[in-house]
Order: C-alpha cells, then sequence, then structure tokens
C-alpha cells in the first residue's frame, strides 16, 4: 500500500513538472491494456513486466488499471462479441489449434472470447490512448500548472522556509 | 523506481570566485529501468534457495499435519524430496496410524513416485510419465504408538452420506434388490421340510384367503343372474301365436264377396296379412337364436375358471412352498447371493470409473465434429472456446502407474498380499489419448491362503461406443463356513472347500454380460438339521459329490437382469432328492388340489348346475315360443289355403254350370 501511494505522489508530481510526458502516457496506456483485461492471465504479467522494465510511470498505469478496471465491464459484451468474431474464424482456425496446444500459450486464456476481445482491442487501441494521454498531460501543464504557478498564492508558498525545506529534501533524497 | 521518473536534480549555480571543479553532468535515464534487475535477482535467488532447502521439508510438515487432522490418528511421512526441474516427487515412509489401535498402521506404503512431464505442465496439462505406489501393507506394526487426536463431537451435518456411500447406496438397484430378494438364501429349506414328512398337513393349512377362481365365479353368477332376467324380458317381448290366431279366425269368418272381382281382392288383403305374420314369425326365430348364441357365450367363460383354478394351484404351491426339483432353480437359489454380492461390488466400481473418467458422451461423428471444431463452453463471462487436436494432453493422464504390496513373511490371515498391478493411460479425457485404461493386477494373499490372484480391468472410454470388460481369476482360495440355505429345518453348505474363480464382466451401453466359472474341490459340507433323517440323506448323497461347479450368467441392464445358473450341485441334489421327494411332493400337491377341489367344487359345480338350469329354461322358452307360433301359422296358412280354394272352386263350378247351359242351349 505505502509502495502504491508512493508511485501515485509521484505520479502527481511528475505531471506538475516539466517533464516524463512519454513515461506518463505510455504509463496510462498500458494500464489501459491491464484494467480491460478480465481476471489475470499471462498477458497481464507481461504488461506488468513491461511497466518494470521499461521506465514506464507506475503511479499511471496504477491508476489507469484501477480507472479502466471499474468501467471495463460495460464493454464486455463487445469483447466478447469481437471474441467470438475472432475465435470463429476458419482462417484462423490452423492457427489457434497450434496456439492451443503449444507450451505456455494457453495461459493467456486467448480462447475465452472476453479475454480475447479485449486483449485485441486494448492492443490495438494502446498507440491511439498514449496519444491521448499525452495531449491530455501537454494540455493540462500549458493550462491549468502554469496559471496556478502565476498565481501569489503559489509564490507565497514557495517563499515560506517549509517549502525549501521540502525543495531541499527532494533535491537531495 | 519512483526516483528514476523524477526530473533530473538541477545544478546549482557556483560563484564565480571559487575554483572551477569538474562536475559529473547525469545523464537523463534511458526508456530501461535498470535498477530492477538487482532486486529481481535477489528475490529468484531467494526463491531458488528456499525450495532447495525448505520446501520439501515444509511440504513434508503439511503433508503429515493435514493427515493427521483428517485421519484423527497420527500420520508420518519418513522423507520427501521434489524436484522442480525433474518435474516429480518421491515420499517414502508413509505411515498411516490405525485410531482404533494406535500401534498398528491401517495403511503403510514405502514408496510413492511420480514424475511429471514439463511438456505438459507448460501446456497448463498434468502428464505423469511414472506414478509408482510400492510397499502397501494394511496393519503393519509401528514402532511406536502413533499419537490419536481427541475425538470431536459430530456436527449434524457430518451425518449426511459421503460422495461415495451415496455412490455405493445408488449402486444397490432396485433390480440387484429384487433379486437378492428372489435368491432368499433358503433353497433347501422347503425340501427339508417336505423331507421330513411329518408336518406336511401343517404346511398345508386351510386355504384361508379368496382365491381368485373362486372370485371369478362370482361374478360369472351374478353375470348369469343378470342375464337371465334379460333374455326372459326379450323372449316376452318377441311376438305370440295370438295375432296368427287372429288372422285365421278373421279369415274363417269372413265371407268371401259373390262379385269375383271382390272376392280376389278380400283374397289378397288375407294374403297380405299372412305374409306380415311370416316375417313375425322369422323375428322370433332370430331372437331364439340371438339369445342361444348368447348363453353359449357363457360357456367359454366357464373355461377360464379351469385356467384360474390352475393359476390358484402353482401359487398355492409357492405360497405353501412346495419346493421345485428343477435343476436351474437349485442352482440359483443355493448360490444367487454369492453371485450376488461380486456383481453389486462390481457395478460400484463401473459407475466411479464412468465418472471420474468420462468416456465420450457423443456418437463418433460427433465426436470427429468436436476435435474438428470449436466448441463453445458458457461461462459466467464470455466463452471459452477448445481446439484439441488428436494426440495432444488431456487435463490429467496418468501415462504409467506401478503398484506394488508386500505381505510380511509370518502373516497370518488378514488382507495383505504381495501384489504387483501395473495400469496404463489413465486420464480424465480418454477421447484425447485415444487408449483404453488398463490396469493390471497380480499376486497372492499368503495370509489368507488366495494365490494367483490375476486382475484386470480395461476401460474403453476412448471408442465411440465405451464399455468396460473386468476379469478376475483366481487360482485358489479357501473357503470356510460358507452357507448356501438357512432355515429352520435346515442349515446347509460348506464347511471346507478349495475354489478356483474365473469371473468376466462386460459393460457396455448399460448392458451388462456376466460370466463366473467356480470349481470347489476337497469340499466338506455342512448339513445341520433337528431331523436326522434329512440329515442322512443329504449326507448320502453328498458324499457323491466331491466337488461341485458352478456356473453363472447375468445378461442385460442393470435395470432387468436376466440370470442363467447351472451347478453340479444343483443337478446332483435335484436328482437325487427327486428319488426321494417325487413322491411326497406329488402328494403335498395332490394334497394342495384337494383342498382346493374342495373349496372351489361346490361353488364351480352350483354355478353350472345355475347355467344349465337357465339354458334349459330359456332354451325352452324359445323353443315353445316357436313351436307355438309355428302352429298358429300353420293353422293361419290352412285357413287362407281354404278360402282360396272356395273362392276358386264356386268359380269353376259356376263356369262349368254356364258352359254346361250353353252346351244344353246349342245342342251340342
Amino acid at each position: 500500500m505505502t509502495l502504491m501511494l508512493k508511485q501515485i505522489f509521484a505520479f502527481i508530481k511528475l505531471l506538475n513538472s516539466e517533464t516524463g510526458t512519454n513515461q506518463i502516457a505510455a504509463g496510462v496506456a498500458l494500464g489501459f491494456i491491464l484494467g480491460m483485461a478480465p481476471g489475470f492471465s499471462l498477458q497481464t504479467i507481461l504488461v506488468l513486466l513491461l511497466a518494470l522494465f521499461f521506465r514506464v510511470q507506475f503511479g499511471a498505469a496504477g491508476l489507469s488499471a484501477f480507472f479502466f478496471k471499474f468501467i471495463a465491464w460495460l464493454f464486455d459484451p463487445l469483447f466478447d462479441r469481437f471474441g467470438r468474431v475472432i475465435l470463429d474464424m476458419d482462417s484462423l482456425h490452423s492457427t489457434l489449434t497450434w496456439a492451443y496446444n503449444l507450451p505456455i500459450v494457453p495461459f493467456t486464456k486467448f480462447y475465452n472470447s472476453v479475454v480475447m476481445g479485449s486483449g485485441v482491442l486494448s492492443i490495438l487501441l494502446f498507440p491511439l490512448v498514449f496519444l491521448l494521454t499525452r495531449m491530455l498531460v501537454l494540455k493540462y501543464r500549458e493550462l491549468i500548472v502554469a496559471k496556478i504557478k502565476d498565481t501569489k498564492l503559489w509564490k507565497a508558498l514557495k517563499a515560506t522556509s517549509l517549502f525549501q525545506w521540502y525543495e531541499k529534501y527532494d533535491r537531495l533524497y | 523506481m519512483t526516483d528514476s521518473t523524477n526530473t533530473p536534480p538541477e545544478v546549482p549555480p557556483m560563484p564565480d570566485s571559487e575554483p572551477k571543479k569538474v562536475q559529473k553532468v547525469k545523464r537523463p535515464p534511458g526508456p530501461i529501468r535498470t535498477g530492477v534487475v538487482v532486486p529481481l535477482l535477489i528475490i529468484g535467488l531467494g526463491t531458488f534457495l528456499y525450495f532447495k532447502f525448505l520446501f520439501d521439508a515444509n511440504l513434508r510438515w503439511a503433508m503429515e499435519f493435514a493427515g493427521t487432522k483428517i485421519n484423527g490418528a497420527q500420520v508420518d511421512v519418513a522423507d520427501f524430496h521434489s524436484s522442480f526441474l525433474g518435474g516429480g516427487f518421491e515420499l517414502t515412509g508413509l505411515q498411516v496410524t490405525d485410531k482404533e489401535n494406535p500401534s498398528t498402521n491401517i495403511l503403510e506404503i514405502k514408496t510413492i513416485a511420480a514424475k511429471l512431464l514439463w511438456d505438459g505442465l507448460l501446456r497448463g496439462k498434468f502428464v505423469i510419465d511414472n506414478f509408482a505406489i510400492k510397499g502397501i501393507s494394511w496393519q503393519s506394526p509401528r514402532k511406536s504408538p502413533g499419537k490419536v487426536l481427541p475425538v470431536e463431537p459430530e456436527k449434524p451435518e457430518d451425518n449426511k452420506p459421503s460422495a461415495a456411500g451415496k455412490l455405493a447406496g445408488e449402486a444397490k438397484s432396485v433390480a440387484l434388490e429384487e433379486a437378492q430378494k428372489e435368491f432368499k438364501g433358503n433353497a433347501l429349506g422347503d425340501l427339508a421340510a417336505i423331507l421330513e414328512g411329518g408336518d406336511t398337513k401343517a404346511q398345508l393349512e386351510e386355504i384361508r384367503d379368496t382365491l381368485e377362481s373362486e372370485k371369478f365365479i362370482e361374478s360369472l353368477e351374478q353375470e348369469l343372474t343378470t342375464k337371465q332376467k334379460m333374455w326372459e324380458e326379450k323372449i316376452k317381448a318377441l311376438p305370440t301365436k295370438d295375432e296368427f290366431e287372429q288372422t285365421a279366425q278373421k279369415i274363417k269368418e269372413t265371407k268371401l264377396d259373390s262379385n269375383p272381382l271382390q272376392a280376389a281382392k278380400q283374397l289378397k288383403d288375407f294374403k297380405d296379412d299372412f305374409n306380415k305374420l311370416t316375417l313375425t314369425v322369422k323375428t322370433v326365430k332370430e331372437g331364439g337364436k340371438e339369445i342361444s348364441s348368447s348363453v353359449k357365450m357363457l360357456e367359454s367363460s366357464f373355461k377360464k375358471i379351469d385356467d384360474l383354478i390352475e393359476q390358484d394351484l402353482k401359487n398355492l404351491q409357492t405360497r405353501f412352498k412346495i419346493p421345485s426339483l428343477d435343476t436351474k432353480n437349485l442352482a440359483q437359489g443355493l448360490f444367487g447371493p454369492f453371485v450376488l454380492a461380486k456383481l453389486g461390488s462390481s457395478k460400484k466400481y463401473l459407475d466411479m470409473a464412468r465418472e471420474y473418467l468420462p468416456p465420450k458422451k457423443t456418437a463418433a461423428e460427433k465426436a470427429k465434429d468436436e476435435l474438428a471444431k470449436p466448441k463453445p463452453r458458457p461461462r459466467a463471462s464470455g466463452v471459452d472456446y477448445r481446439f484439441p487436436k488428436k494426440g495432444a494432453y488431456p487435463l490429467v493422464w496418468l501415462k504409467n502407474i506401478e503398484i506394488s504390496s508386500e505381505a510380511p513373511k509370518d502373516v497370518q490371515g488378514g488382507t495383505q498380499g504381495n501384489l504387483k498391478g501395473q495400469g496404463t493411460n489413465f486420464t480424465t479425457d480418454p477421447q484425447v489419448v485415444g487408449k483404453p485404461m488398463i490396469l493390471t493386477v497380480g499376486g497372492n494373499f499368503p495370509g489368507a491362503k488366495i494365490y494367483d490372484v490375476n486382475f484386470t480391468a480395461s476401460l474403453n472410454h476412448h471408442l465411440p461406443t465405451p464399455g468396460e470388460e473386468v476379469s478376475l481369476s483366481v487360482g485358489n482360495y479357501p473357503i470356510d463356513q460358507h452357507v448356501l440355505s438357512k432355515s429352520k429345518k435346515l442349515k446347509f453348505g460348506i464347511a471346507k472347500a478349495k475354489g478356483v474363480m474365473n469371473v468376466n464382466l462386460k459393460h457396455s451401453e448399460e448392458m451388462i454380460l456376466m460370466s463366473m466359472n467356480n470349481r470347489f474341490r476337497e469340499v466338506e459340507y455342512l448339513v445341520e438339521s433337528q431331523n436326522k433323517k434329512v440329515t442322512e440323506i443329504l449326507s448320502s448323497l453328498l458324499r457323491g459329490i466331491p466337488l461341485i461347479t458352478l456356473d453363472a450368467t447375468a445378461r442385460g441392464t442393470w435395470a432387468s437382469l436376466s440370470w442363467d445358473f447351472s451347478s453340479n450341485l444343483g443337478d446332483e441334489l435335484a436328482s437325487g432328492l427327486k428319488r426321494e421327494l417325487n413322491e411326497r411332493v406329488a402328494a403335498a400337491k395332490e394334497q394342495l388340489k384337494k383342498k382346493l377341489d374342495a373349496k372351489i367344487g361346490p361353488k364351480r359345480k352350483m354355478i353350472e348346475e345355475k347355467y344349465a338350469k337357465i339354458k334349459s329354461k330359456l332354451d325352452s322358452l324359445v323353443g315353445e315360443r316357436e313351436k307355438d307360433i309355428e302352429a298358429a301359422k300353420n293353422k293361419a296358412q290352412a285357413a287362407l289355403d281354404d278360402k282360396v280354394k272356395s273362392n276358386t272352386g264356386g268359380a269353376e263350378d259356376k263356369g262349368k254350370a254356364v258352359l254346361k247351359g250353353l252346351k244344353k242351349k246349342f245342342k251340342l
């Protein structure tokens, strides 16, 4: 829990800074894939490993997964239908049979219509979510953060010794 | 992780007066989080070390703890060794304490070893290349008494039958229960009663119940009374002779008109009336015939009385236990319970095999389609598709099972045996494996003096028509005190013998075919009767039967099994007892027949007499009515003839007189 909270604070800090736009966008996009997947399967681990190995904002990924998990059920009928279309394709039958009987691959639960539908759709939408998030972060920084930083309240707060002390602490640690 | 995502620390401005130092400018971090490698390596190493040094010991403790809780007494595991890379484990020295007798083990297994294929595990399937259970023994002594857990009070829901108990209960099908009643284990008791000869009178007690034939006679009597009234009314309704007499009288009394034309018209009217009456005669005759045939119809009912009496006689024979000396029945009565016990237990295991090792549920074509096409399986959200192919791994597959048990050398009695067994291709999805599941076990039970035991079970659940074949052969087994027939009069059985047995059972599409061949040699019989005569007769008969053969077959469905027994014991007993018993059985039957005749005879006589009386009365009434009407008709006919004659005769005379007058006038 502490680790997660730390990640969320880091995310807020990064969101309000001037860097890490791509990291936030990638985190949200990966969180989108995690959130849309029903249950826990091999691709969930794969996405988590990606988030772990690449410098993706973990807090953004966690928050995004949490958010999309809550609304994913609304799209379940769509995922189910889309998954069935793919799994019923005659042209894919031999490939799916081959994959079904491969080692490890069945742990992805690709043979489930909702998993297949949500997996394919979320991967297809990944670049779109990434770009959209990136654009929104930039707009946020430009329109909201810059304005807040111009306010007298913010400047007064920045001049306090407590803030100075915090900035120093943050820089050192 | 968190730091890496922060902005790089800003470098504070240095005063110009101070000498310039070479500053290391921190490069912005790359896209790969290198810092995560070390923690992951540490976690991986820790996991490896745990599984290398602690996992086996922890699992062994967990098994002992859980086993003790389940068994209610101490369970020991001497050693447990698992291999992650090898995909196998080996458990040695499993001892399950008998909670009733803590100084012995209820079960002891020297080794349990299994090796799973990684190839299967990576596909989420449990393919066990070799599964061995070696050194099984029962009731073996423990080095030190095992700890017994205090008994907890039973909860109400614990009283519910277990799954196995429920299955065993269901296995006692209606058909088997019926058969158990049929083979009541009292085959010689009734024979003994007759053999004694003293109390047949008591056995053939008075027939107090109402018999079927008796009921039928009573109903026939009622029917006869009702019909008698109906017939009499019909006879009454028939036309009488009065109408004929009135017509005859009318013809006689009527004077014909002098005018020939009028006279002819009158005669024509008379003839018409007569013809109408002739039709009435026909009606009377037809009515009479109808009544006669209706009466005759009842005669067939009298024949039915004979059939019912015959049936009553048979029923009474069964009820009064007048025995049959039919060899098949005798063999069935003697050995039925013995065979049934074996079949009942095999049904339980066949049911279990069908439940846990399911055969193909559809026809061959459907099975092919199932393999060729994905089959959706509905679930709470989404649908799971299957893409199986022949030769793929099923969920669980025990390719090879080895079982062995050892009995102590000095074992006496009990069920400990030197057994070796092998099983192949036990799986949850036999269609995918495409091979039969075969289990063979062979060995000896020296303590119980049972030798050359061979058991083979072949579960062909991979075929389009699933089936099971089971065979068991025992080369030598002892029989002690096996009672074949027990009643108050006689206890009969085998006191001691050595047996050889072969049992084969085939089960396919709910059809069962079971055959059992037994040979009992060196037989010492058990004959116990209060009556010395019975003992002597049977003992002398049995001295000539040193070997017993028993062949039994059962075929049909579990709901309806047809049995066929043959045994030389049945044949020999039947032929031997026939000499002694035939006369007595015949006498008993005759006595029963007399009793039946005494009960039914008078009633039958009464009904027959009543019928004869009614028939004769009706015949007489119909005859008289026909006779009378015939006489009246003749009378009317005569009157009509006279009238016609008188009319035609007058005309002729008149004609002749006129002709004569004319001849005279013209002097011819």
